[in-house]
């Protein structure tokens, strides 16, 4: 039944309540423990005290008394046992313990007792007992047993005058006073033993109170959803304390999310299919580049990667213009084209993407390389090219033929002059001829420069190159060379803080000679040329502007189109010659133009693009 | 007496050469020791310092207490001048009057008279009603030249042709009246023979110490313990002192001391008034000894 009840007793109690128990149950055994030891060796030390009053007394009483025995002085020898009977024990309260004291004369009788009455002077004192010990060879301690009474020793030391012995100096000591004091410190520490035991009842709840605090918190707030901790059956319904409590909660929090843990695994799996089913290599690097993930295309084509470097298959280092890298810096999505070997073999080309992953507090953590095999769309984008420049070609052979025919029908014609009527040709009229034959070589010559540069498709040579220089000497260069009496005024405004870009200067003075030619055409009666360089986001730039006729929107449209052109000489190649140069140098053609007020150019060159090894 | 008589001369002389215009009487002693025993008044300090006070005040010079046990030392002290005057009990003055002229100076008057009784005491719970129902028993004597703690019981046993190691079992000296009371009260002896002077003074004072006692007999009134000079004390001195004794009564701080002896006063004596106690040492067939155990 008590079993029973403590029992459920202990289902109700919380377990802060029990640590508490079983902290205040063990300061209280082991507080009984000490209690018990320290009784034990404070009975013994009690015991040792009582000896050592026992023999001590006897030496006093026997010393003091030797002279009054040795004179018969009853009336001094019955003060001396009375004063260490009485006198001595108000002193101190160890000396409570002499029950009486004795002096016998040399035949055992009386000559003084503490109690008078009793023993009567001259009778014969028994020191009946047993003899328990002798001390310094002088004392000894005798146990007399009382029926009834509690044990008394006798500490029986020798009265001597001289070396005789005059008789004996006894003390009797009792138990009673030893018992009482081991009655009342056993007492004291039962109850010191129990207040510990309270107080560490005290003390041990605050501590556990402050310990199982979070607990206590996490427990009520559980309690504060009633809903989801009776929504299922506790596996101890009568257990009442907190980690029952969390046992329900857990049970409620599977019962409930259980069901979503299974969708979320289904949903990875799905995501995974998706991820592993894309054509596309997909990995994760961190930022030291590590591949974190990969998925099933990524692995095929290049291998397992995971935790190894993004770029251990290609080199040592990370790749050349690495868009990882460049993401990583940018913290935006960079694309790039890169051929790669398969790890099964092969060539392929790949349009990787790099997308850097953020972190909750937006920190680059990693990125996202995403490789697309676009082998099949290069070859396709290489045969469009081939199909367009033929097409190009096609153009360019009827412009040409046009160009080329004109300047030969003349010739022709010249030369069927000059073979018809050779006699009647008047020697101005064969110089004419002649003039006019020089002149139209000289324009096929030009006809057929201009075509084969545009038809050699150099690629540049590049260099650092100043344009500040470049675009100096053409203006210097063109000075020289401007129609006689046209009013033309050059106004230059060069950056002097212009940093050196990678371009290939013959090419450059080709563009700027170019522009400022269609700059001088488009102003026929004259006008003022502007040319200005400077930098902006990484790339350098200069501008020509003009005061000239300008473009009308059509114009603009038409403007790079080979060989299409609105002025009378010229094969319409000078504004595709300069698209051209400039796509090759990864720049960019800006223009305004108002038709009659004029229009501006400006050419803008990348700084960084690496060199090209010659 | 010659080199003293002497002394006094050479300062009378140089008293009146030094100091003619000072006529006054100078003291014959410079001071005075006033011996006490604990026999009989022991536990009277605060009065006897009170009379020793009141004497100085009155002779104009230094009185010194003298305290001894037992008589036989303070008629040591009488008899070599070391103490000028005394209380002793009535046997040695006897003695010493006889042997080297000790002095009568004031008789102390207890109830109305210079007399007392010696009690035969016994404890309160004891079946004996006289000196004969004693016999085997242990006996505590005050002192061995007391009258009323020796001489009495030892008469009286003399009387019965006994002597007190054939009488008792054993007996004893505990040289003070108050420590024959205690002796009986705690059973230390079975009996004990007091002074009245002092049975019924503690009695009055601290009943407590008495009430185990009973007394079982008293003797016939015999001369009471008196106030002894030695001899040899200059004559103005000695009747200055029994003066102020006499006077006691006269001053309010006499009559305090008187009050706190608890006696009423003191009365001059003669030598001849201890002629009962002369008449019993004299009967003592031999001189008294002090038994040892």
């Amino acid at each position: 039944m008590i079993f029973h009840g403590l029992r459920s007793l202990e289902k109700r109690l919380s377990v802060g309540t029990k640590i508490n128990i079983l902290l205040a149950m063990s300061i209280f055994i082991s507080s009984l423990a000490l209690t018990y030891l320290s009784y034990q060796s404070g009975i013994s030390a009690l015991e040792s005290q009582l000896r050592l009053l026992g023999v001590k007394s006897a030496k006093e009483l026997a010393t003091r008394s030797a002279p009054y025995l040795s004179k018969g002085d009853t009336w001094e020898l019955f003060k001396s046992v009375q004063e260490m009977t009485e006198t001595r024990n108000e002193q101190t309260i160890f000396f409570s313990s002499i029950e009486y004291a004795a002096i016998l004369d040399a035949n055992d009788r009386v000559a003084a007792h503490s109690e008078p009455g009793k023993f009567p002077l001259l009778t014969q004192f028994d020191l009946h007992g047993t003899l328990i010990a002798q001390t310094d060879s002088e004392v000894s301690v005798w146990s007399e047993i009382k029926p009834g009474e509690e044990e008394v020793y006798h500490f029986t030391a020798p009265v001597t005058m001289g070396r005789e012995k005059i008789g004996w100096a006894v003390i009797g000591i009792s138990e009673k006073w030893l018992m009482e004091k081991i009655r009342e410190s056993r007492e004291k520490m039962l109850f010191l033993s129990l207040a510990m035991a309270s107080a560490a009842t005290i003390i041990g709840y605050y501590i556990s109170r402050r310990l199982l605090r979070p607990l206590k918190t996490l427990s009520d707030k559980i309690s504060e959803l009633p809903e989801l901790v009776g929504a299922t059956r506790s596996p101890f319904p009568e257990m009442k304390d907190e980690i029952t409590r969390f046992m329900e909660f857990y049970d409620a929090i599977l019962g409930r999310y259980g069901h979503i843990y299974r969708e979320l695994t289904v949903e990875k799996e799905k995501l995974n299919n998706i991820l592993n089913g894309i054509h596309a290599g997909m990995i994760v690097v961190d930022r030291k580049m590590n591949v974190t993930w990969q998925n099933k295309i990524h692995n095929i084509w290049f291998g397992e990667s995971i935790g190894r470097h993004c770029f251990d298959e290609t080199g040592k280092s990370t790749c050349l213009n690495c868009p990882v890298e460049e993401s990583f810096a940018t913290e935006r999505i960079v694309t790039c084209e890169s051929g790669r070997k398969l790890a099964g073999g092969g060539d392929r080309a790949f349009s990787i993407v790099a997308a850097p992953l953020h972190d909750a507090e937006n920190r680059v953590i990693g990125a996202l390389e995403l490789s697309l095999d676009i082998t099949h769309q290069v070859a396709l984008k290489e045969d469009l090219k081939r199909k367009e420049r033929l097409a190009l070609m096609g153009q360019m052979a009827a412009g040409m033929a046009h160009e080329i025919r004109n300047p030969l029908n003349a010739l022709i014609t010249a030369m069927q002059i000059v073979a018809q009527d050779s006699g009647k040709v008047t020697a101005e009229q064969s110089g004419r001829l002649l003039s006019i034959i020089n002149k139209e070589t000289a324009r096929l010559n030009a006809t057929l420069n201009d075509f084969l540069s545009f038809a050699q498709s150099k690629s540049p040579r590049k260099m650092l190159c100043d344009l500040n220089i470049l675009l100096s000497e053409t203006v210097e260069l063109l000075k020289h060379h401007r129609k006689d009496g046209q009013p033309l005024e050059i106004v230059s405004e060069f950056d002097t803080s212009l940093p050196g870009a990678p371009l290939d200067h013959d090419m450059m003075r080709q563009i700027m000679w170019n522009l400022l030619m269609n700059a001088i055409q488009s102003m026929p009666g004259g006008g003022m040329i502007k040319v200005a360089t400077g930098t902006m986001d990484g790339h350098v730039y200069f501008r020509v502007k003009d005061t000239g006729t300008g473009m009308t929107v059509e114009e603009m449209e038409n403007l790079f189109i080979p060989f299409y052109t609105k002025k009378s000489g010229g094969l319409g190649l000078g504004m595709a010659i300069v698209r051209r140069i400039v796509d090759q140098h990864n720049g960019a053609i800006t223009m305004t133009s108002d038709a009659g007020k004029g229009s501006e150019f400006c050419i803008a060159l990348p700084v960084s693009h690496e060199l090209e090894m010659t | 007496m010659k080199k003293f008589r002497l002394a006094f001369l050479c300062v009378a002389i140089m008293a009146a050469v030094t100091l003619p215009v000072v006529a006054e009487e100078k003291p014959l002693v410079s001071k005075l020791r006033f011996g006490l025993t604990a026999v009989t008044l022991e536990k009277n300090l605060g009065a006897h310092k009170r009379l020793v006070n009141l004497l100085e005040d009155k002779l104009g010079i230094p009185v010194e207490i003298v305290s001894r046990k037992s008589y036989q030392e303070m008629s040591f002290l009488l008899a070599n001048g070391q103490v000028d005057f005394a209380f002793v009990c009535g046997l040695p003055y006897v003695i010493d009057h006889d042997k080297f002229g000790l002095e009568l100076l004031a008789l102390p008057v207890f109830k109305g008279k210079p007399v007392y009784q010696s009690y035969l005491i016994t404890h309160k719970s004891s079946p004996y009603t006289s000196l004969k129902d004693l016999r085997g028993k242990t006996f505590c004597f005050s002192d061995p030249f007391s009258n009323s703690g020796y001489l009495a019981p030892v008469f009286n046993l003399h009387k019965m042709g006994e002597t007190p190691q054939s009488f008792f079992k054993s007996h004893f000296f505990s040289y003070s009246h108050y420590n024959c009371i205690e002796a009986v009260a705690v059973k230390l002896a079975d009996a004990a023979n007091v002074d009245s002077y002092v049975w019924e003074a503690t009695n009055a004072k601290s009943p407590e110490q008495t009430s185990q006692t009973k007394v079982i007999e008293k003797s016939e009134y015999m001369p009471i313990t008196p106030i002894v000079v030695r001899p040899g004390l200059p004559e103005p001195t000695k009747r200055e002192l029994r003066d102020i004794f006499l006077n006691l009564g006269q001053s309010r701080k006499g009559r305090l001391i008187l009050e706190m002896m608890q006696i009423d006063g003191f009365a001059a004596g003669r030598d001849s008034d201890y002629d009962p106690i002369r008449a019993k040492y004299m009967h003592m067939s031999k001189p008294v000894v002090v038994e040892k155990k």
